[in-house]
């Protein structure tokens, strides 16, 4: 399994590279959703150099949701991306699947919706797409995370590490409100200093407005150390997201996880919640979700 | 001018048969598995084979919604339920999911057409569906008239519009907040709308405004003003939403989206506050165009918790109608009383105003008040009217 995870600047490489890190990934905001960072063209192929000298490999992530005006903006980037020679590109819309194809990158695609890789016969659809891998969906049990996996062909990932987004929408839901209330809305846009209290619950949902719309997430970023060493033995790709953190956080996040096999993993967490001051939690992990009975 | 298909939910038979009765040209249902609405759902295979042969009497169609994310877990039974609506002749399934596209490709001839659930917001994905072999997208409702417009342009692919009805204000199919928030599955039919609850909005520890709750509710989507123009754009599947709502909600929006449209197609002079009139009688939640024009504002979110009720009321459906001594029997559904006045609203004829005389129970006995849900009553209506037909209280 390759440890992936976002980072905050071309720094990070070096750094995280000596800390373990097998996978980076980087994007830009016109093209990628809920980065950590936006990056140009000219710092992803800077990045791309440097990674591919240490031996290491390069994801782009290009999830934003495509509308029929981005077409011709995404083919060229993915152009772009085919032409710098990067590893992996992450999609969430179907359509820069149709796109990658079209200029024969399919091979590299990696098909993270967030939420609708949820059975075995994903991983089988989009083997017979030729692509290169996809990532099961958030709201996952780890004993479901091991049964897709079981007969893989193509490489299969998860989100095991950060915040998970929960919510995205179309409408700038942030300045709608701010406008309606009269208030300046300039200041509280691409801003990761928002959360949302639901008026019964304690819970603080981090909310960002930025080009492609609002986006929240989960209160507690989720963790799985406890449960590494099993989705080792099934996964490929293990992300690590590191947004609302930062850098310093990531590379001991990367680290511990490096090195979690060697480590009392209840107190790598422990020790993460008291450094940062954030609880953690493990997602879905052990959660299943009801549907007919409630 | 192609006219398009009028598309209208329906959450049981007797809903069924008034959205075909209004005007729909096919109604689509959930029926008790792989739907999001599996839970509500009255339709069981005999039921829907029922509604099916009900439909095609009229020469009108039935989809069934297959539209669940499913997991590992909820697969069972998957192959003989499609083949099981293939046997009754459903017109199409609306899916989602690969693993149920799929199945129905390549173990039946049903006619498959992808849900809004997949959120496709692009040609490029609609062409990949075609690949697939479905016969029709149902696109997401974040797109304006210009994008349909460019879809329509770069695919042969039928296109399916919803029109009017409740929004998700997310990505639909992309949202987990009910799953996060109650442990409840919204791709499996488990949503709990917590997109239409309260909120406060913090930068750090300080609230930005605390004027009025955070809210990112959806006004539900009314499109009177737009459909001249999908009509123009060629879309194929004008589509209504609400399997949960009333049949009277169902035939009011029905009829008056059948009449546009047929007016449009007829190129009759459209007198659209008439059509705004009448569909605001089936209005529960404030409307909006929701994407129609591009990018939502604030016009397009519900931002109190007021919503405007319909002034007009539903008391009574018409069951029957004796021509000789003009007395109708009907089916109580609000509270009316002899002296008001009401309007029928029929499939066959426009709003007609009547003003209530006597009220009479099934016996003959004389009532001071009609106030028990369903029962049937007599009431005297100087105009022939007809089964389906529906009496609203109205204030004159």
């Amino acid at each position: 399994m390759l440890l992936a995870a976002t980072i905050y600047s071309l720094e990070d490489i070096n750094k995280f590279n000596d800390s373990g890190l097998d996978i980076f990934i980087l994007g830009n905001k016109d093209f990628g959703n809920r980065l950590v960072s936006s990056f140009s063209e000219e710092e992803i192929k800077e990045a791309k150099l440097l990674i591919h000298s240490l031996n290491k490999q390069i994801y782009i992530n290009v999830n934003l949701i495509m509308h029929n005006e981005q077409i011709e903006s995404v083919t060229n980037y993915l152009t772009f991306l085919k032409e710098i020679d990067v590893d992996g590109i992450i999609y969430g819309d179907i359509g820069i699947y149709m796109l990658a194809k079209n200029i024969g990158i399919n091979k590299l695609m990696i098909y993270n919706p967030e939420t609708l890789n949820t059975n075995s016969y994903d991983q089988t659809f989009w083997a017979n797409k030729e692509i290169l891998g996809i990532v099961i969906s958030k709201e996952i049990t780890i004993e479901d995370i091991i049964k897709i996996s079981e007969n893989k062909t193509i490489l299969t990932g998860i989100v095991g590490h950060g915040y998970l987004n929960m919510f995205h929408s179309r409408r700038p839901l942030i300045k709608n409100f701010l406008t309606f209330n009269d208030v300046e809305s300039e200041p509280f846009i691409d801003n990761h200093n928002l959360t949302l209290v639901e008026e019964i619950r304690d819970e603080k949902y981090p909310v960002i407005e930025d080009n492609q719309g609002t986006h929240i997430f989960r209160d507690k970023p989720m963790h799985s150390f406890s449960e590494f060493d099993k989705l080792k033995q099934a996964i490929d790709i293990f992300i690590i997201d590191g947004i609302f953190k930062d850098s310093d956080y990531l590379n001991d996040v990367i680290k511990d996880y490096y090195l979690c096999n060697k480590k009392d993993k209840v107190k790598l967490k422990d020790k993460l919640v008291k450094k940062y001051e954030t609880d953690h939690d493990t997602g879905f992990l052990y959660k299943k979700t009801v549907y007919d009975k409630y | 001018m192609k006219k398009p298909e009028l598309l209208a939910p329906a959450g049981d038979l007797e809903k069924l048969k008034i959205a075909l009765i209004y005007g729909a040209d096919a109604v689509y249902i959930g029926g008790k598995k792989f739907s999001l609405r599996a839970r509500a759902s009255n339709f069981e295979i005999k039921d829907i084979k029922e509604a099916v042969e009900f439909a095609h009497s009229l020469n009108k169609k039935v989809y069934i919604t297959t539209n669940i994310i499913p997991h590992n877990d909820n697969l069972e039974g998957l192959v003989e339920y499609l083949q099981d609506l293939e046997k009754i002749n459903v017109d199409a399934i609306i899916c989602a999911s690969p693993v149920i596209i799929d199945t129905a490709l390549n173990n039946t001839n049903l006619e498959v057409h992808i849900s809004t659930q997949t959120s496709t917001t692009n040609y490029e994905t609609i062409n990949f569906f075609k690949e697939l072999g479905a016969k029709r997208v149902v696109l997401a409702r974040e797109l304006s008239k210009t994008e349909l417009g460019l879809m329509k342009d770069n695919t042969d692919m039928d296109l399916e519009v919803f029109i009017h009805g409740g929004m998700c204000v997310s990505y639909s199919g992309r949202c987990t907040l009910s799953n996060n928030m109650t442990d409840r599955d919204a791709n499996r039919g488990g949503c709990a709308h917590s997109c239409r609850w309260n909120y406060q909005l913090f930068e750090n520890d300080h609230e930005v405004t605390s004027e009025i709750p955070f809210s990112m509710s959806s006004k539900d989507l009314q499109t009177v003003k737009h459909i001249s123009d999908l009509i123009d754009l060629g879309i194929d599947s004008l589509k209504i939403e609400g399997r949960m709502k009333s049949i009277h909600y169902i035939a009011t929006v029905v009829k008056t989206y059948r009449t546009l449209i047929d007016d449009i197609c007829d190129e009759v002079d459209i007198d659209l506050p008439k059509y705004l009139l009448e569909i605001k009688k089936a209005e529960n939640r404030l409307t909006s165009h929701g994407f129609m024009e591009g990018i939502t504002s604030i016009e397009q979110q519900l931002y109190n918790m007021r919503s405007e009720n319909p002034t007009q009321e539903f008391i009574g459906l018409v069951k029957d109608y004796n021509e000789e001594t003009f007395i109708a029997t009907i089916e109580q559904r609000n509270k009316f009383n002899p002296g008001d006045y009401a309007e029928i609203t029929s499939p066959n004829f426009e709003n007609m105003k009547f003003k209530i005389d006597k009220i009479m129970d099934e016996d003959g006995n004389e009532l001071e008040t009609a106030r028990h849900p369903k029962q049937l009553l007599k009431i005297f209506i100087p105009f022939k009217v007809n089964e389906f037909d529906m009496v609203r209280k109205i204030k004159l």
